[in-house]
């Protein structure tokens, strides 16, 4: 019943030596991190007022010096790598309004929310987790939001229904709400494993995505039925830069080596979507993940239009080791960016992919003055 | 000395801890999450508990942001047994939060579960002036700010949600939450603080409220009868943050208090007020019952199993027909109009 990956620990088929590497160099990281904390803490944990115990002054997030909210407790893990401060309040407090939706998938919750934490220069972000997220599919409640950035993936846990298999869908108004959202124009970020969001029940939130994965049932993409996607953890890679010139990918030079887990699904590698990025991992077996008749795609990251909407899907980001690498950094905040700008709005809006064939737009909202 | 030595040593043990997670996981052979299954777009499927968002059937809001915290370990409180064990939840960050307030989108839920600190966002707090233009200042010369009042809608869908009856339990800080702008607020609560401003209650002002970290308590359980308190003896112990904030402890039915007393009185609250020492409560709100524990600073409190408890037998109450039949025989009118 669980969902577990079973292809992903068949399919380890990496050395272990790239993972004794990792690990040493997690361990590296570790010993940095708990420095830093030291460090950081010495320097926050002053003036205690009232000769009171010394907990931090409640409400910090967002008082006093603005920047320096939260920092001292709370969350310990701290990203050593420039150019996100270390002493980042939690939540952010960057002009861009982030809404971070989440569950259907575990993760380190921590780890992941603290790396959000230090993009915080240039984001606010607030947590949704599914089924409530789909409260914000609505552009009325998600109006508060520049970009949602996508780490759920719900709808993958089978049920047995009078002898069926089936799986949660998102509700009838929330999907009628989300391609409204989508054909006003919302920016949209969607991270490693939200690519399987939905896609048992929702074959347009494929198209809105670009592809669809589901490492632990069997699935049906662009009409064509799939085995269960491959998943490769701790996977070193080269990723190549292959579109330079978008600003998604600014800072990245040709590419950048990461260590993440890898994906073998099946991916809209056509004119709907614009590259940015491919890795050199090629599964041994792609038959396995993608049937006899399916190609494999090295594409590990690409934007596109949904209706029109700016979109993102960058492939990485399983845990630690992919969010502690500053290429992983650049690309999620670059992301943000570019999906909260008016011209990502513009080029959506001149570039747009119609997805949603029974739903009507509706009618924009007259504002005042 | 010895306090930030400590606190720095814990700190340093959870960067550690957090770091550890991928490596152990790492050494079986297995992806980093491979420890606890994932949970799915709802989660539970009854009875199992303990995994990533609770296995139970009662369906939990849980709404923070406003006050850091130490996220994983308050998310373990929340999917461990023997919370997750009877509760299923789902996050949600203010200000997203506020539009759960309607009638409509609550009903999903059967418990509201806040950790919160609304009211107090940046961009709803401003410097405050006086009559000359010049920076206002607080009695004890800090700068003074004024807050925003709640959106209409927000106020208009809370007086909906308790007359309706929705079940709440308010956590710790929680009790900070728009204590400058929207004083019925306050009354669904039963008490007020704010550890950085000076605060005016039910007209009384008072100094910034009191925060005495990592505070050795013993905690005497005043209504044994209460099903919130089953399990629980006498009492029990807990090392965890205490506050000296104004509490209505004649607008609620006690079920806990502290053995703990601020050292000065007069620095936190008002002279002509008297301590409380309540460490828990029932009351109801319009139509609701609520439920405030003042308990649950940090992991120190959560992994106290009488806190454990403590919290999950306050939602499976507030989530009884019993205490939605109590809440609406004896209500208590907070919204006039």
């Amino acid at each position: 019943m669980g969902e577990a990956k079973p292809d992903e620990d068949i399919q380890k088929v990496k050395g272990k030596e790239s993972k004794v590497k990792s690990m040493k160099k997690s361990i590296n990281v570790c010993l940095a991190l708990a420095g830093l904390v030291l460090a950081s803490v010495g320097l926050t944990g002053q003036g205690q007022g009232q000769g009171q115990a010394p907990a931090q002054t409640p409400a910090a997030a967002g008082q006093g010096t603005g920047r320096q909210g939260g920092g001292g407790r709370g969350t310990p893990f701290q990203l050593p790598v420039a150019p996100f401060p270390n002493n980042m309040g939690q939540g952010g407090n960057g002009a861009i309004k982030v809404l971070f939706v989440s569950k259907g998938h575990d993760f380190d919750r921590d780890g992941l929310m603290t790396f959000f934490d230090q993009l915080g220069r240039d984001i606010t972000w607030t947590h949704v987790e599914q089924p409530a997220a789909q409260v914000f599919y609505d552009q009325k409640n998600a109006a508060g939001f520049d970009v949602l950035a996508f780490y759920d993936a719900p709808g993958r846990a089978p049920r047995t229904v009078d002898g069926k298999t089936v799986f949660d869908d998102a509700t009838p108004e929330a999907k009628v709400a989300f391609a409204q959202m989508l054909m006003a124009g919302k920016g949209l970020v969607f991270l490693h494993h939200s690519i399987a969001a939905w896609t048992h029940t929702w074959p347009e939130y494929q198209e809105v995505v670009g592809g669809a994965c589901d490492w632990s049932n069997e699935i049906d993409y662009r009409k064509q039925h799939y085995p269960r996607s491959g998943a490769f953890g701790h996977t070193k890679q080269h990723v190549t830069i292959v579109e330079p010139a978008s600003p998604i990918v600014a800072g990245l030079g040709d590419g950048y080596d990461i260590v993440d887990e890898a994906y073998a699904c099946p991916y809209a590698d056509d004119k709907t979507i614009h590259p940015l990025l491919r890795t050199d991992f090629v599964p041994q077996d792609p038959a396995r993940n993608l049937g006899p008749k399916g190609k494999y795609s090295n594409l590990v990251g690409w934007y596109k239009s949904a209706e029109n909407s700016p979109v993102v899907w960058i492939e990485h980001g399983h845990d630690t080791s992919a969010w502690a690498n500053p290429a992983f950094q650049t690309l999620v905040v670059n992301s943000i960016r570019w999906a909260a700008s008016p011209d990502a709005m513009a080029w959506a809006k001149k570039n747009p992919t119609k997805i949603f064939k029974n739903v009507k737009p509706l009618k924009p909202v007259k504002t005042s003055n | 000395m010895t306090k930030r030595f400590l606190a720095q040593a814990a700190l340093v043990a959870a960067a550690i801890s957090v770091c550890a997670l991928p490596l152990v996981a790492g050494q079986a052979g297995a992806p980093a999450r491979g420890a606890q299954a994932p949970a799915g777009a709802g989660g539970g499927r009854g009875g199992r508990g303990g995994g990533f968002g609770g296995g139970g059937g009662i369906k939990v809001l849980l709404i923070t942001k406003g006050h850091p915290f130490d996220r994983e370990p308050f998310f373990l409180l929340f999917d461990q047994p023997p919370v997750g064990a009877d509760a299923r939840w789902t996050h949600v960050e203010q200000p997203a939060a506020e539009a759960f307030f309607d009638p409509a989108l609550a009903k999903d839920y059967d418990v509201f579960v806040f950790y919160d600190l609304d009211g107090s966002q940046p961009d709803r707090r401003h410097p405050a002036v006086d009559k000359a233009g010049k920076p206002a200042t607080n009695k004890d010369g800090s700068p003074a700010f004024s807050w925003d009042p709640p959106s209409a809608e927000l106020q208009k869908n809370m007086k909906a949600l308790l007359q309706q009856g929705k079940p709440m339990v308010f956590l710790h800080h929680s009790i900070a939450s728009w204590v400058h702008s929207w004083p019925e607020y306050v009354e669904v609560v039963g008490g007020a603080c704010d550890w950085g401003q000076p605060i005016k209650i039910r007209g009384v002002e008072h100094p910034k409220s009191g925060f005495f970290g990592k505070t050795h308590q013993h905690i005497t359980v005043v209504d044994k009868t209460h099903p919130i308190t089953q399990g629980l003896g006498d009492g029990f112990d807990i090392v965890d943050e205490a506050y000296s904030c104004p509490m209505f402890e004649q607008s609620v039915h006690p079920l806990l208090r502290t053995d703990f007393v601020p050292k000065d009185h007069d620095l936190n609250l008002n002279p002509k007020t008297k301590f409380s020492n309540l460490a828990g409560w029932v009351k109801t709100a319009e139509n609701s019952p609520v439920v405030y524990i003042q308990m649950g600073h940090d992991r120190e409190a959560w992994e106290n199993p009488s806190y454990r408890t403590l919290v999950d037998n306050a939602i499976k109450w507030a989530a009884s027909p019993d205490a939605m039949t109590w809440a609406k025989q004896n209500p208590t009118k907070i919204f006039k109009k």
